[in-house]
Formats: structure tokens, sequence, C-alpha cells
């Protein structure tokens, strides 16, 4: 990495989050588990605003669904077209559809430096241990006495995966639902197995991050998700998640579902309308509103 | 054509930025992940000197026939395991020779730790300490005593070892890791730093004596001389404690962590730490005797050692400078080639220096000019 890179990523990412992570560890009774929890219910209310921006980005873009396959139909011999208008519609709309992927890319970054500072604060080598000296900051002469930090908590060592499995269940399973609540439904065949494949995807590639990597950035992962869980559900109710095919009980979901039975036919209601603040729709299909109303019940 | 062009291109894009950072991702992490590879140093006898090779093998190397530059290996020499399918695991802690023996300790990946004796002449495995299952990483070198091999562990504890069996006598268990290696007074003392802060002396039967706490981790072996310990702690400062009673005789702040054992010579301390710089000190009163302390390119991790009247130091940018011991003044600098990282003790004989970069080579040094004699690469 050249070394302005290193120098930047060093002094607005890494140290922060390093000196940051032990500064909590000496107040949070020397527990590092706890401190990372802390620390991510921290990072999740500092993205907060983005991490709502994104939800809601997600319903107004499902919620459009109707107007887009319109579109699609009637400009279907020129692409070109179709694209303009679609992107007029986002404009009138105030949709940014890249808006979804903003707050998950400002976590890699958040990620990685916990990740190195996990490893460093815990001396999972002595390579580590060396380097950590190097980070902390001078003036916080204190901070040396705390090092390395405790690295073990209930079963874990959380320098080392968790050899249990127990972890990559949980972040898998927790990502899993993550994914299944935030999903639009869609009768349209090829974006069903797109949503189908991501929705797998993500909980097994994180899953086997978790049996390669340090446990305690495992719990970051964990409590990250379940965050995510609880602010999806105020914001978008349950999505399509069910208990065996049974609604769960609390809020419906408020994302439109099956947006492709929209392009079926013209002229009738759509789920689009219960929506704020997006406008009442002319174009959908009352199909959407029976498949609501199933999962609502 | 898509039943909805503009939808599924809306999507697509969604995904393929999603698979893209996710993959951006998975490179940063795997890029982050530790690929532990060691540094253990060497042990060196008048004729041949053992070196752990980057695939993590001892390689028992003549000297002469390396000066010849002959054909490895030769009658003499071996490695081991012989078959280059097996391996030690990552190895930290430099080899220890006695009484014919070689022993090498492993950190492996981590959490999987073992020691293991060798015949220094035929290269046959003697025994394995545990002989099922591992202990904690091991990171400092063995002390062999007498009949007893001391070696410190990741698991936080010490372990005492029957030399000729490899059975256990006794352990000790501190607070955290213990990286450093035993030290001993030579008569009724052992003195084990931990990475809990603290020095504990003991009696040769793993009775706790004193115990001495720093304000840092402590990952150097101690330097016993003349009645005195000499260690450095991440605190920043290098301690002179009072062995028999562990009371402290006088501190040197140098603000940054000595992470290498002190050399003592004479009535000097030779010191190096991680901020690039080397010290000299009155080892009566840790004064400091240099004008200004020495400066290198990198971090002096290593203990520096003398040859041919001059001091070595070696540092992490993969140098090795000849200092002189009087006023820290330099002589010259030898830098390795490919350039790499000397974490590796050091060792010093018949004005030659032999070390190990992380380059997979050993490199014998001129100690009176920084010539690089011969280089012999260990393959791995």
């Amino acid at each position: 990495m050249p070394e302005i890179i290193t120098t930047l990523w060093n002094s607005f990412f890494f140290q922060p989050i390093l000196n940051g992570l032990i500064i909590l560890y000496g107040v949070l009774f020397h527990n590092l588990a706890l401190t990372i929890v802390v620390f991510t219910v921290l990072v999740r209310m500092l993205i907060l605003p983005l991490t709502l921006k994104q939800l809601r980005a997600a319903k107004s873009l499902a919620t459009l669904q109707p107007e887009m396959a319109k579109l699609q139909r009637r400009y279907k011999d020129d692409r070109q077209r179709l694209s303009q208008e679609q992107m007029r519609l986002y404009k009138e709309r105030g949709v940014n559809p890249l808006g979804c992927a903003v707050p998950t890319l400002i976590q890699f970054p958040v990620w990685i430096g916990l990740y190195q500072s996990i490893l460093l604060t815990l001396a999972a080598t002595p390579e580590n241990l060396m380097s950590l000296s190097r980070h902390l900051y001078p003036s916080l002469t204190d901070l040396r006495a705390l090092v390395p930090l405790e690295s073990k908590f209930l079963w874990l060592d959380l320098g080392l995966p968790d050899w249990t499995m127990a972890l990559p269940l949980l972040v898998g399973v927790s990502m899993w639902v993550q994914q299944k609540m935030m999903t639009v439904a869609t009768e349209d065949p090829r974006q069903q197995q797109m949503n189908s494949t991501m929705q797998w995807m993500m909980p097994v590639m994180f899953g086997f991050f978790t049996t390669q990597f340090a446990s305690g950035l495992a719990i970051y992962w964990l409590v990250s998700n379940l965050i995510s869980i609880v602010v999806q559900y105020f914001v978008t109710g349950w999505g399509l998640l069910t208990w065996f095919g049974k609604p769960l009980p609390g809020k419906p979901s408020l994302i439109p579902a099956a947006a492709g039975n929209a392009a079926d036919s013209e002229g009738s209601d759509d789920t689009a309308t219960q929506e704020k603040p997006v406008k009442r729709q002319s174009d959908g299909k009352s199909g959407n509103k029976r498949k609501i109303g199933r999962r609502s019940r | 054509m898509h039943k909805y062009p503009g939808m599924t291109c809306l999507k697509r894009k969604k995904i393929t930025l999603r698979a893209a950072a996710m993959l951006l991702f998975a490179l940063l992490v795997s890029g982050c992940s530790p690929s532990i590879k060691g540094w253990a140093g060497l042990a060196v006898s008048s004729d041949a000197a053992y070196v752990i090779s980057a695939d993590h093998r001892i390689f028992a190397v003549d000297l002469k026939a390396r000066s010849r530059g002959e054909a490895f290996p030769t009658s003499s020499e071996w490695r081991f395991p012989a078959d280059s399918n097996q391996n030690l695991g990552a190895v930290y802690a430099s080899p220890v020779l006695e009484g014919g023996k070689l022993y090498v300790a492993s950190f492996n990946d981590g959490s999987h730790g073992r020691l293991t004796a060798v015949d220094a002449t035929t290269g046959r495995a003697l025994w394995q300490f545990p002989p099922q299952g591992t202990i904690g990483s091991v990171v400092g070198s063995s002390l062999v005593r007498r009949d007893t091999v001391y070696v410190g562990s990741s698991d936080h504890r010490v372990y005492a070892l029957d030399a000729s069996s490899g059975v256990e006598k006794w352990r000790f268990e501190t607070k955290n890791k213990v990286w450093a290696g035993v030290a001993t007074d030579g008569q009724s003392t052992l003195y084990v730093a931990s990475l809990d802060h603290n020095v504990y002396a003991l009696d040769m039967s793993g009775g706790l004596k004193w115990t001495f706490e720093t304000q840092g981790a402590i990952a150097s072996t101690p330097l016993y001389a003349d009645g005195v310990l000499y260690f450095g702690s991440s605190d920043g400062t290098l301690y002179a404690l009072n062995a028999a009673s562990g009371e402290r005789k006088w501190v040197f702040d140098a603000d940054s962590w000595m992470w290498g054992t002190p050399l003592l010579d004479r009535s000097t301390l030779f010191v190096g730490s991680l901020d690039n710089r080397v010290f000299a000190l009155d080892a009566a009163s840790g004064k400091a005797l240099w004008a200004e302390p020495a400066r290198t390119l990198g971090s002096v991790s290593v203990t520096p050692v003398k040859a041919a009247g001059l001091l070595a130091v070696a540092d992490q940018e993969g140098r090795v400078y000849g200092l002189d011991p009087a006023t820290g003044e330099q002589r010259w600098v030898y830098v390795s080639d490919p350039k790499a990282a000397i974490y590796a003790q050091m060792v010093a004989q018949n004005d030659m220096l032999y070390v190990m970069p992380l380059n997979d080579r050993l490199i014998s040094i001129d100690a009176r000019s920084g010539s690089p004699v011969w280089v012999f690469r260990t393959g791995g």
C-alpha cells in the first residue's frame, strides 16, 4: 500500500478505532466482549441516519416498481429513452438508487479497523503486539498499561475463531433474518433468483468469515445484525420474514410486494398508495394489495 | 429481452455493487488476516548453525561447507522433519543447543504450541512435549539448566521438563501470556517475565519468591548479571532490579518499548528500542553514556551483539549496523538483499555475524567491514 494511503488509513480509521477500543475497555471493567458490543452500538448509532436513509430508499425504490414496469412496456424498444425516463422518475421522486449501498460501504473500513485493532490489542502474534506500541496515542500514556487486553470471554478466545461454531451459526442466522426482512417481493423469476441468491450468499459468506477470523469481530457482526433487524423492523416491519409460513406478530410488512404483478395490467391501485412520502399511484395492481393483506393478517 | 429490463438493470446494479463491495471486503480482510511466519533465529556451535527455514523446518548447516559453497546437504547436514510435507508450524523462539540436543519450540497457529527435542548430530526427534496434544504457543526460547528445560507459553504458564525425556516436572501459572524466555542466576532462582506486566522470581521447584509489577507488558527475556536483573517493558522503561529481593535499583525512561534483551558488555548496557534508537547505559546507575542515542532506520527488537570490537545492531528495515561501542558512531551498515526485516536474534562468532532476515536466507557477515561473506537460502 502506498505510504500516503497507509498514513491516511492509520490516522483516520485504524488509530481512532484502536485507541477508542482500548479506552472503552478501560472503562468497561476490562471486558473486551462488552467493549465490542458497546463499540458496535456506538458505531451503529453514528451511522443511524444513513441506515434510515438506506431503508427509506429501499422502500421508495419498491414503491416505484409499478411505474417502472409501465415505463418498461412503453419504451421497450428504446432503451436509451427508457433509461432517461427512469432517471427522470427517480429525480422526481427524490430517490437515489445507489443510496442503499452507502451505509454498508461505510461500515467496511470500520470492520477492517476493528479487526486489525482486535488482533493488535489481544497480542495474537508478537508482530501484532510490537506494532501496537506504534499506534497508541503518545499523549494517552495510561493506554500502555491496559494492553494486551484480556482475550477470554466465556468459552471464546476473542482473538481466535470460535471452534464451537456457535458464533458462525448465530452470525449466519441473524444475517439471513436481516436479508429476509429487507428483500422486496417480486414475481419476476429472474429477480426472484437474484433475491434468493443474495439471501443465502450473505449469511453463508459471513458465516464462513466467522469461522476464519477472530471471534471478537464475529461479536461485532452479530450485534450489528441484531441492531439492523430492530431498525429494519421499526422502518419496514417484518418484510418477507414469516414463521414457517405464518405471519409474525407485531408490525406488518411496510415494503410493497410483488411489483412484477404491476406490469401485467394497468390502471389499478397498488401498494405504493400506502407509503409516505411517495405519492399515490394509479397504475399498480390489486394483486399487490391482496398479497400484502395476506401477510398482514 | 427481460420482461422488466429497467428493473432488472437497477437490481443488477445494486447486486453488482454489493458483490463488488463484498469482494473488496473479502480481499481486504484476507489481506489483514495474520499469515503467521515466525521469526526464529539460529543456534550456532563451533562448526554448525541450526536455522529454522521459511517452511518451518530445522536446517543443520555446516559452516565450512557453506563457506566453500558446497551443495546442500553435505554428509553432516540435515533437515528436520526430513519430509518436506511436514513441518513444525511457525516458530518464533530461536533454537537452543545444549548437550548435543536441539530444543525447538513452536508457535504454530497461535494456539497450539509444542517443544521438540532433536539430536543435533543426526536430526532425529528425541521427544516432544506434550507427547499428545499441544500447549499454548511458544515465543520465547527455552532455557536448559542441568537436567531441566524451562519454557514459557501463551497459555500463561511456564513448564519445567526433564531434559532427557520431556516429562513435565512442574508448571507455574501467570496471569497472561509468557512470551519471554526464562532467565536464571544459574544457582537457585528462575526469572519469568509475563505480558501480565509482572516479573516473577521462582525457586528451582517453581515456588514463588517475589514479584515485581511494571506498568506495561514484558515480552523480553530478562538479563541476569552480577546480582541485577535488567528488562524492558511496554511502559517505555528499562528496569534494573536487585535480583535477590526484587527491589528496584534504577529505571531508565526511554519513552519507547525496549523489546529486546539488553546486552551487558563490561559495565555498559546496550539496548535498542522500537522507536529506532539504540542506547548505551551505565549498568550501575542507568545513566546514558552516549551524547545521543544511535539512530537506526527501523525498529530495533533484537539484542545487540559485540563482534570484532564493534557493536552490531539489526533493525526491522533489514539493516545491520556496526557501531562504535564508545560513542555510538556508525562504522558500516549492511542492507539485506532482498530487503527484509530482521526480528530474529543474530549470533556473533569469530568476528563473523550470522543474521536471518525474513527473506529465507542465512547471511554470514564480516563484522569488521559489514561485507557479506556467504548467503545460504534455506528454501521453503
